[in-house]
């Protein structure tokens, strides 16, 4: 008999937390307004809905209304985003960022990720997506190599 | 006759999984209709929110996702826990009431509490076995024993990995490898341990050495349980009515073994045998842990036998001791070469030489020691035929001496050793009965003299 199958951790990420993601994201909308930028629910679902197919394509599980809020709030005042690109960016940064989680080996938190998000994509990556994974990729080569996260530099290689 | 259903018990013990232990209670539980779905899913819904406090635990609070592979073994340890916990009730039944009625968080401290319980007895025992440790050369015994089992208590961490247990547990005990795992095979390991130990260091330890030689002079390389041969031997000694302190079979006393075993059933062996186990505890060789421990592994000791008689195949199990030390040993160095410029000249000649014939009779004329005849037989470029020819013409202590250098398990790679390798094969092949058997034991005396 198979004794996992009624343990199996595959229905976490939708299941349980779905509503929470949701309410979390319609949350921002309250600080984000005065930006410009706010999200439907039809968005908000959309959001969750990338979250677990990015956790699930990287092989990862998340408890809890996960970190989409934490990334919302992180880039609401980018001065390259505006409500055309806000969705399409969000959708981008998920994906990025559980990425990234998996090739630095867990080796940085959340909240310093996404810092490093920020700093990159309003910084040096000036606004582009193509950018900021490359420069993603570079702080997981850097992290790799057993290096602090704080001595990662994010102009140039 | 059908056996009456206990209505306050139906919850069969055979049926509950050793490893997935509350898994399998949940099943049977909902199969007797003691949990309903409704309860499987608040268990369940309880069960996911102590993992992600568990997973949070884990990455420090610094991480929200962690990758499904992790997340997964912390579930597992956390299962694992809880069963421990569950398998402390007095019953399966009184085990599915706690799942209904406490927090999966309680039943996890709990387990938690019973497994820092349980590590301590385990060190005890532990302590108590190297205090009183057998004197055996064998490297897997000791490495086992005391440096593996002091490398899992370091490593054991029953918050994130309680069902693991991170060490190899090289060393085989009679009753085979436990089913279970975590702080739950340590402490089966070591319970097997301390049944044979309390037995073997009943006898010397260079009687043990001895009758362990009798299998395999290099024993002390090979992960083998050293208790089976000892308990075998000793109850093969008191079966031919024999004082068994002294593990000394002799080819004989097999041989009456084996007569006394064959034909007879599985129930008759087993009534022998514990006829056996009294004998040597008339003689103070039984101890009361072993005398259990032979009792709970009959079925195995029984099959050994049953199977040894059918295959004729006793001289593996009740082993005569072999004596090392007292054998001749044969020694032979690779000195008194010939000088560098004496053999390049014979290479030369060799080389220039056509027949086959006048090689090989050169080679014996000039080649005075064996680094020679072996640096000769790669330099000089023979071919096969000249190579069989060699071999043949060679005298029989040194075509020993040569058969020696290629232990049989372990082929040449090079293709002129495979090729010198056929020829003394196909002269092994020729000699007689009287000669192989002088050859071969010729031969593991200068294998053992390496």
């Amino acid at each position: 008999m198979d004794y996992n199958k009624g343990f199996s951790l595959t229905s976490v990420n939708a299941a349980l937390t779905d509503g929470k993601v949701i309410d979390s994201i319609l949350q921002c909308n309250e600080d984000t307004a005065e930006y410009g930028l706010v999200l439907s629910e039809q968005q908000a679902l959309a959001l969750a809905q990338t979250r677990n197919t990015s956790l699930k394509s990287n092989k990862r599980v998340e408890f809890g209304k996960g970190v989409v809020d934490k990334l919302i709030m992180a880039i609401c005042d980018s001065p390259y985003i505006n409500q055309d690109n806000y969705e399409e960016t969000l959708h981008d940064l998920i994906e990025t960022f559980y990425n990234t989680k998996n090739n630095t080996w867990d080796r940085v938190s959340d909240d310093d990720l996404i810092a490093f998000i920020k700093k990159a994509f309003n910084g040096c990556c000036h606004g582009s997506m193509e950018l900021l994974m490359e420069k993603s990729m570079e702080l997981a080569g850097h992290i790799r190599c057993n290096r602090r996260f704080e001595d990662f530099k994010y102009e140039g290689k | 006759m059908s056996q009456a259903i206990d209505t306050l018990h139906p919850i069969d013990r055979m049926k509950l999984h050793p490893v997935h232990y509350v898994e399998s209670l949940i099943d049977q539980a909902m199969t007797w209709g003691l949990l309903s779905e409704s309860d499987s899913t608040i268990i369940q819904a309880d069960l996911l929110e102590l993992l992600a406090g568990q997973c949070d635990k884990w990455s420090s609070g610094e991480s929200s996702s962690l990758p499904t592979e992790k997340a997964q073994d912390i579930l597992t340890s956390i299962l694992f826990v809880v069963g421990i916990k569950l398998k402390n009730c007095s019953s399966p039944e009184y085990a599915v009431g706690l799942l209904k009625s406490e927090k999966m968080e309680a039943l996890f401290e709990e387990g938690l509490r019973i497994i820092r319980r349980k590590k301590a007895v385990s060190g005890h025992i532990q302590n108590k076995i190297v205090r009183k440790m057998l004197d055996t050369p064998n490297e897997f015994y000791r490495s086992t024993i005391a440096d593996g089992i002091n490398g899992f208590f370091k490593l054991y961490n029953p918050q994130f990995t309680a069902h693991e247990i991170h060490i190899t547990a090289d060393y085989p005990t009679f009753a085979g490898r436990p089913e279970s795992q975590g702080i739950e095979f340590i402490e089966d390991y070591l319970c097997c341990i301390e049944a044979e130990n309390d037995f073997c260091t009943g006898f010397q330890a260079q009687d043990i050495h001895h009758l362990m030689c009798g299998l395999a002079w290099d024993y002390t390389r090979i992960p083998m349980n050293i208790f089976e041969y000892v308990m075998l031997s000793a109850l093969g000694l008191a079966l031919v009515k024999r004082n068994p302190a002294g593990l000394n079979l002799t080819n004989e006393n097999v041989g009456e073994l084996y007569r006394f075993f064959s034909n007879k059933s599985g129930e008759e062996i087993s009534k022998c045998l514990e006829e056996g186990i009294l004998a040597l505890k008339q003689c103070g060789l039984m101890p009361k842990t072993t005398e259990l421990y032979l009792h709970a592994n009959m079925e195995k000791l029984v099959s050994i036998i049953a199977n040894g008689a059918e295959m004729n195949t006793f001289y593996k199990h009740f082993l005569v001791p072999s004596y090392p030390e007292l054998e001749t040993k044969i020694t032979f160095d690779y000195s008194s070469q010939m000088d560098n410029n004496k053999y390049r000249k014979l290479v030369k000649q060799l080389l220039q030489m056509e027949r086959g014939e006048d090689k090989i009779s050169l080679i014996l004329q000039q080649i005075n020691s064996l680094a020679d005849l072996m640096d000769i037989i790669s330099d000089a470029e023979l071919s096969e035929e000249e190579l069989n020819l060699l071999v043949n013409m060679l005298p029989l202590s040194i075509f020993t001496l040569l058969l020696s250098q290629y232990p049989e398990e372990d082929l040449p790679e090079r293709e002129r050793e495979q090729m010198l390798y056929r020829g003394l094969s196909k002269r092994k092949e020729r000699l007689t009965d009287v000669e192989k058997n002088a050859v071969n034991q010729a031969v593991k005396k200068l294998q053992k003299s390496k």
